[in-house]
């Protein structure tokens, strides 16, 4: 009776999806409320903010950081081309071959890209 | 408020031997408030047109045969008040997703042939030693362990959920809500051994990862057996063995 | 036995049956906004790593009124997400306490929304006062 059953290799990619989404639901909102609204609001008196070059770096200096937003924007990548992947499909596109791996590839691709990055990061 | 003469019914018909035409066919039904929609229809088969067909047996919702589309939501039609749905139209058309038969009738042999896979039986215990040491001995079950999978075992097989569920729809091949909460209802019981048996069912792409957790499954189904939470509780099992299996080689196949 | 001639619909437009699959659809398009926020991120951290120049640039870009709406659109996603994620959060996890006792849903929902608050805040904190 088991034999028309073949162990699918999604749990790897929902694994992934699920903890983007975890940490999405977790800080997004938070997140997207520092560089969207706390950033152009709090700019100082003399045209000093938040993001200024000098002060993310510092910011980023800690390993912990670095790690951190290197992997926050892989999870989130794995999230959305999960989510993305199967939208295709509810929509009618036939998720195939190439928009799988066109959709996975995409966020594998910036995975590596920021922890490239990450790594070139200039020391404050 | 005062109550209508009559309600309209508008029901989706199809005929085999007229294939290419499915009609929608309008009667104007007596209004009664505590007549059911079932009742309707056997007003209009008694009384209006005799050719009109649908399933129905025991009238107070636990048979499961009469299912089907209202307004577009998928429902037991002895479970809904004429009142409920005044003043009407009210648009009925066969249970979404499977093949019709004749009018309302849809045909559930899809189903019928996904139940065995998902070992929607109780194994019992026979190999195990404490078996071998007390045959035949009484499987006890405590409230509290029962209370694990009780909102699992009261499905009736009415489908509802598989017209509420698009994957189904859209890939006929998955197992569909009601055979994996049948699953997970007998991988919930203290009395069962059957686990095992019903990982491949399970782990495949047609058992629980078809599933992307709409949700309306658990919404429209008459029983509360929330087929929703069986199957992602289950993709949860099946995740946690896909890694166990791939760091641990020779653990599973 | 011959099959029985049936009539087979199809599944064309099959969100319009019912409120509840538009909005599981909108639940999946967070995914978009979602997916292009992490790619402004990663877009800042290329700056970042480019030099002041290019970071000012980036930073101009989100702070424009286009960037400002794109992020107020990324906003209003990331609220849905968090909402249908904490919703739906009980069912994907397996029955946690014993028999009998189970923990219940609404347990469930207030420890994933204090989560996200002390998350939250941390987060905040570090990114205002951090440094
Ligand atoms: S799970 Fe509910 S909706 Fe589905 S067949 Fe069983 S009783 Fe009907
Ligand atoms: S007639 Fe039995 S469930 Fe409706």
């Amino acid at each position: 009776m088991n034999a028309r059953f073949r162990r699918s290799h999604e749990p790897l990619f929902w694994l992934l999806f699920g903890a983007g989404g975890l940490l999405a639901a977790l800080v997004l909102p938070a997140l997207v409320l520092f560089t969207g609204v706390i950033v152009p609001v709090a700019r100082g008196p003399g045209g000093e903010g938040l993001l200024d070059y000098t002060r993310v770096l510092g910011l980023l200096a800690w390993p912990g950081a670095r790690v951190a937003l290197a992997g926050s924007i892989a999870l989130l990548a794995w999230h959305a081309a999960h989510r993305i992947l199967h939208l295709c499909h509810d929509l009618g596109v036939h998720a195939g071959r190439g928009l799988k791996w066109s959709c996975y590839g995409s966020a594998a691709l910036v995975s590596l890209l920021a922890c490239g990055l990450v790594i070139l990061l200039p020391s404050p | 408020m005062t109550d209508p003469e009559t309600i309209l019914i508008e029901v989706l018909r199809w005929h085999p031997d007229t294939p290419e035409a499915p009609w929608w066919q309008s009667y104007e039904v007596p209004y009664r408030a505590d007549a059911t929609l079932l009742e309707a229809l056997q007003t209009i088969k008694d009384d209006l047109d005799g050719t009109l067909t649908f399933r129905w047996s025991c009238r107070m919702a636990i048979c499961g045969s009469c299912g089907c589309m209202v307004n577009g939501r998928p429902e037991l039609s002895c479970h809904l008040l004429l009142r409920d749905l005044a003043p009407g139209p009210v648009r009925l058309e066969p249970l979404a997703h499977f093949p019709v038969i004749r009018d309302l009738v849809i045909d559930q042999q899809d189903f019928l042939d996904k139940l065995p896979a998902v070992g929607a039986y109780l194994v019992p215990a026979e190999e195990t030693e404490a078996a071998a040491a007390a045959p035949a001995a009484p499987s006890r079950q405590t409230p509290a362990q029962m209370a694990d999978y009780y909102q699992y075992a009261q499905c009736i097989n009415c489908l509802l959920c598989y017209s509420a569920c698009p994957q189904y729809g859209l890939k006929p091949d998955f197992l569909g809500p009601a055979a994996l909460a049948l699953m997970a209802r007998h991988d919930a019981d203290s009395r069962d051994h059957g686990q095992a048996g019903r990982r491949a069912a399970r782990d495949a792409d047609t058992g629980v990862w078809d599933c992307t957790l709409v949700g309306h499954c658990t919404e429209v189904c008459p029983q509360g057996v929330d087929p929703a939470r069986a199957i992602n509780r289950n993709k949860t099992a099946s995740a946690r063995d896909y890694v166990f299996d791939l760091l641990l080689p020779g653990r599973r196949r | 036995m011959t099959p029985l001639p049936t009539w087979q619909r199809g599944m064309r437009g099959w969100w319009r049956r019912d409120p509840a699959f538009r909005r599981y659809l909108l639940r999946e398009a967070t995914s978009v906004a979602i997916g292009a926020y992490a790619l402004m991120l990663l877009a800042g951290l290329g700056c970042l790593v480019a030099g002041p120049a290019a970071w000012q640039r980036w930073e101009g870009l989100i702070l424009s009124p286009v960037g400002l709406l794109l992020q107020a659109v990324v906003f209003a996603a990331a609220v849905i997400h968090a909402v249908s994620w904490f919703r739906l959060m009980p069912l994907t996890i397996p029955p946690l306490g014993r028999p009998g006792r189970r923990l219940a849903d609404g347990a469930i929902h207030a420890g994933a929304w204090a989560a996200s608050a002390l998350c939250s805040l941390g987060l905040l904190g570090w990114l205002v006062y951090g440094a």
